[in-house]
């Protein structure tokens, strides 16, 4: 399963989205417009640690690329690759 | 190398004592229809416990400190040092430990210290204690835990509101030759300190107007500049990360088989961060007690709250080996080898 599969997986389980809706979405920001609220985020960032073994900080935060499922996909891509 | 290790120092007793207000997570009122069961389900904090207006942190710490030197047999006039580790002080100035002092009836011939310090007071706090009475010269001392959050949280931010409780809590300890030693790790990152702050009230932001007002940064985070501002995220990556780090190290310096602990006591934040903490240090959950369903985050409180609350019948009468980990703002954090012998434990009080 790709990223991108894994992170839409994700989102369908934990917020209110269709996972066809999400494949449409992936460059939106997903916290601004919802789909997840900063509690789940942070349930977001655990299972992202559990499952890549990558745990993002604060600078990563800032990064736009963490804001939506493409972007997010890139960086844990890139960071395996580390 | 932060870290410390002293000898003949014995914690003889731990009390705790709760506001008789209960708050519960899923009923608070900002909460759509089944967010509040939601955000207490992936939390795991349920309840938590608030004072009633008046009520102070060193009234809760007061009437744990009176059951546990009435439990112990301890004549106050025997108390060298009396610490009060907490942010929820009485008054900017004095002293809470003052106040307390005066209040329990201990003799003129005592320390008193403040030590204002956030969730991870407790392991920080022991290790101040301990090293001043490693000495020999103190050889009763009193170490009162207690943090109001209730008054610092603001109950319009629905990310910090839920989490956190009130309490008060009492530590005795005494020098005795021949005690297990204490071991300890500190490490901190003060350039986080906006993770977890309060802006004002202290010298850098005195409280005008203007600090009243309040703002929402982000829908359901409302607050002004006296609460507690967190910015959750950054808190969970240094919480999961540098807490298993320190007991690690901890576990190396000293030679500390960490599995072969009987409790692995974490201070009591987020169900999540905790798991985490342990998956990390591969340790048995069985052997992770868990306040944080009742009694929420309790700050420096949550320890020895936990232990009260969690373990005391299965500690009783017996000697057990724990390791304690906290983290909290600043970013500090620390880990400390403790063993409870046989302390004296009453149940939690109601206040």
């Amino acid at each position: 399963m790709s990223t991108k599969d894994w992170l839409i997986d994700w989102f369908t389980k934990h917020s209110a989205i269709s996972a066809e809706e999400l494949q449409k979405s992936t460059t939106v920001n997903y916290m601004e417009a919802g789909f997840i609220d900063s509690f789940s985020f942070v349930m977001l960032l655990s299972d992202i640690d559990d499952e890549y073994d990558i745990l993002f900080n604060n600078e990563d935060f800032l990064n736009p690329l963490f804001t939506n499922i493409e972007g997010l996909a890139k960086l844990i891509d890139e960071r395996k690759m580390q | 190398m932060a870290f410390l290790s002293f000898e003949n120092i014995k914690i003889r007793g731990i009390s705790a004592a709760v506001p008789k207000n209960i708050k519960t997570t899923a009923s608070l009122p900002f909460f759509a229809p089944g967010e509040g069961e939601r955000v207490a389900e992936l939390t795991q904090v349920k309840q938590s416990r608030i004072v009633s207006e008046g009520v102070c942190a060193s009234d809760l710490c007061q009437r744990a400190a009176e059951k546990l030197l009435a439990d112990l047999h301890w004549d106050k006039s025997e108390i060298d040092a009396l610490y009060f580790v907490g942010q929820a002080r009485d008054y900017i100035a004095p002293q809470t430990a003052s106040l307390l002092q005066s209040r329990l009836g201990l003799a003129e011939e005592c320390i008193v210290l403040d030590l204002p310090m956030a969730c991870q007071g407790y392991v920080y706090g022991l290790s101040v204690v301990g090293s001043m009475m490693s000495h020999g010269t103190i050889k009763k001392a009193l170490m009162l835990v207690g943090e109001t959050n209730s008054t610092f949280v603001s109950h319009y931010d629905k990310t910090a509101w839920p989490l956190h409780g009130d309490a008060g809590t009492a530590t005795a300890l005494e020098y005795v030759e021949g005690a297990a030693p204490m071991q300890f790790h500190f490490a901190g990152d003060g350039s986080t300190y906006k993770y977890v702050y309060i802006p004002a009230g202290g010298a850098r932001m005195p409280i005008t107007p203007k600090e009243l007002e309040y703002v929402e940064p982000a829908p359901g985070q409302k607050y002004n500049m006296t609460n507690c501002i967190m910015e959750g995220m950054n808190v969970f990556s240094l919480a999961i990360s540098k807490p298993p780090m320190s007991v690690k190290k901890l576990a190396e310096r000293y030679g500390i088989e960490i599995d072969k602990i009987d409790y692995l006591l974490l201070h009591q934040a987020n169900n999540m961060i905790d798991e985490k903490i342990v998956k990390k240090l591969k340790f048995d959950p069985s052997r992770v007690p868990m306040s944080l369903k009742r009694y929420g985050n309790t700050a420096a409180c949550s320890i020895p709250l936990n232990i009260v609350s969690e373990i005391r019948a299965k500690i009783t009468g017996k000697c057990v080996d724990t390791i304690m980990c906290a983290i909290g703002s600043g970013f500090a954090w620390g880990s400390a080898h403790i063993e409870l012998d046989h302390i004296v434990c009453p149940e939690v009080i109601e206040y």
